[in-house]
């Protein structure tokens, strides 16, 4: 369809619609929506519950959206929380904030800071997070850094290049008295990590397999199996280390 | 069962490929999410592969990702048809479907200028099954009337072909893939193709004649 005949839908205060194709798509109270979406730009600022998938060019959710379907944007941007009940695509995305998406999250470049639940895979050539997460399946992507916040958990990650870290505690003093007060625990928990080059930080996993691996502080490994070479920080624990 | 699997570890070590490469052509699909198969080991969970189908397909990734880029690549390898529209001379000329099968095709389902690649495959499917000698000219028929009016339900899915015969009855059966089906003794699977491997092999047919 042509973009330039497509019209805008416009929710100020409480409504509901349906769906179809539109230029703008536009909720600033509260709106509830039924029916697949086609729209060039999908903005939220109240709050807005969709029934249906949504197909956009550009998405910024900041307030909050359900949405029972799948969700896909060439740009997305979250600022609120978003819950997706079927899967997440998006060639770019950011989210700060909360996220939960009961399917698979695929994109290209995947920046997160904030908390990120995800029940299926998460694929990226590119994925970054400064925050908490928890991936039910595989986390795979070509370049992952990993800064931890608190507990992340994922069952497997695989891809290129991993890195896990920990913030240090100049910067970060605050959060690090608010998690020692609650005693939530900082780390990441998987089963098992593969990849080219690893590095990792307070990481609690049953294998890891790499070309290079490098393990820094606060680690509890079962096996590392390498392939050129193994660094271990002494404040680690590796079970059992091989070269293939 | 664990004859025709090969584990993950073992498979790197036979092709020389990283976990990273590994990761990668999963993401850009180009080894497909179900030959990922997971079982449990005395070490935890391990990922294994159907040893034939991972081995020929990464053979083919390396042999080709020099020519190609990874998303060309995943073009090839996914069941989806290509956009190729070709006439009767270059079908013949590039090689691709033999003449006495193409003018089987074409006295069945019409003289046509142009042939898209849903034409060809059923044309290849044709001369494939006739080359092997399964199949009779006649059941060729029947091939291509279930191709024709079916094939279109399995655009974009793996499917295989079953050409049954029982007591000199024959009959053909699209069936989506992976399923299992059984049949009574007297029942005889002449052949069994798979589509998905089909288009595979005709892609690979048609690009490598373009260049």
């Amino acid at each position: 369809m042509e973009e330039n005949h497509r019209r805008d839908l416009v929710i100020a205060g409480t409504g509901s619609a349906a769906g179809g194709s539109y230029h703008l798509v536009k909720v600033s109270g509260n709106g509830n929506l039924s029916g697949d979406f086609n729209c060039v730009n999908l903005r939220i600022h109240g709050k807005a519950n969709i029934d249906g998938n949504v197909t956009a060019q550009s998405t910024l959710i900041s307030g909050t959206a359900n949405i029972n379907g799948d969700l896909r944007s060439e740009q997305m941007k979250i600022q609120g929380t978003a819950k997706v009940n079927g899967d997440m695509t998006c060639n770019d995305m950011k989210l700060h904030g909360n996220t939960k998406i009961k399917g698979n999250l695929v994109g290209e470049e995947i920046k997160i800071e904030g908390g990120t639940t995800i029940a299926g895979d998460c694929e990226a050539e590119e994925f970054f997070i400064k925050g908490v997460f928890s991936i039910g399946g595989l986390l795979n992507a070509g370049n992952i850094e990993i800064h931890l916040y608190g507990g992340c958990q994922a069952k497997e990650i695989g891809g290129e290049k991993i890195k896990v870290k920990k913030p240090s505690m100049a910067f970060h003093l605050k959060k690090l008295i608010l998690t020692y007060l609650f005693q939530i625990n900082v780390g990441l928990v998987t089963d098992s990590i593969e990849g080219d080059e690893i590095y990792l930080e307070h990481t609690k996993a049953k294998v890891v397999r790499g070309n290079n691996v490098t393990i820094g502080p606060g680690c509890e490994i079962e096996l590392v199996e390498y392939k050129n070479s193994f660094d271990c920080d002494k404040g680690s624990k590796v079970n059992e280390n091989q070269k293939i | 069962m664990s004859d025709d699997l090969i584990s993950k570890k073992e498979l790197l070590e036979l092709t020389g490929i990283s976990y990273g490469q590994l990761y990668r052509w999963k993401r850009k699909n180009l080894i497909p999410e179900e030959w990922f198969i997971r079982k449990s080991t005395f070490t935890g969970q391990e990922t294994f592969f159907p040893r034939e189908k991972i081995l020929a397909r990464i053979e083919k990734i390396k042999d080709m990702k020099d020519d190609l880029s990874l998303d060309q690549l995943a073009d090839m390898f996914s069941p989806n048809p290509m956009e190729t529209t070709l006439n009767k001379e270059e079908v013949l000329k590039r090689n691709i479907v033999s003449k006495i099968a193409l003018e089987f095709y074409v006295s069945h389902e019409g003289e046509r200028d142009l042939f898209t690649f849903e034409h060809i495959l059923h044309a290849y499917i044709l001369e494939k099954l006739l080359q092997t000698g399964e199949m009779s000219l006649e059941e060729g028929t029947i091939l291509l009337e279930v191709l024709g009016t079916h094939y279109e339900k399995f655009r974009g899915k793996s499917c295989d072909l079953i050409l049954l015969r029982k007591m000199g009855i024959s009959t053909f059966i699209l069936l989506s893939n992976p399923s299992e089906i059984y049949f009574d003794t007297g029942a005889k699977v002449v052949a069994r193709l798979n589509v998905t491997s089909c288009i595979e092999e005709l892609k690979i047919k048609i690009s490598e004649s373009e260049g």
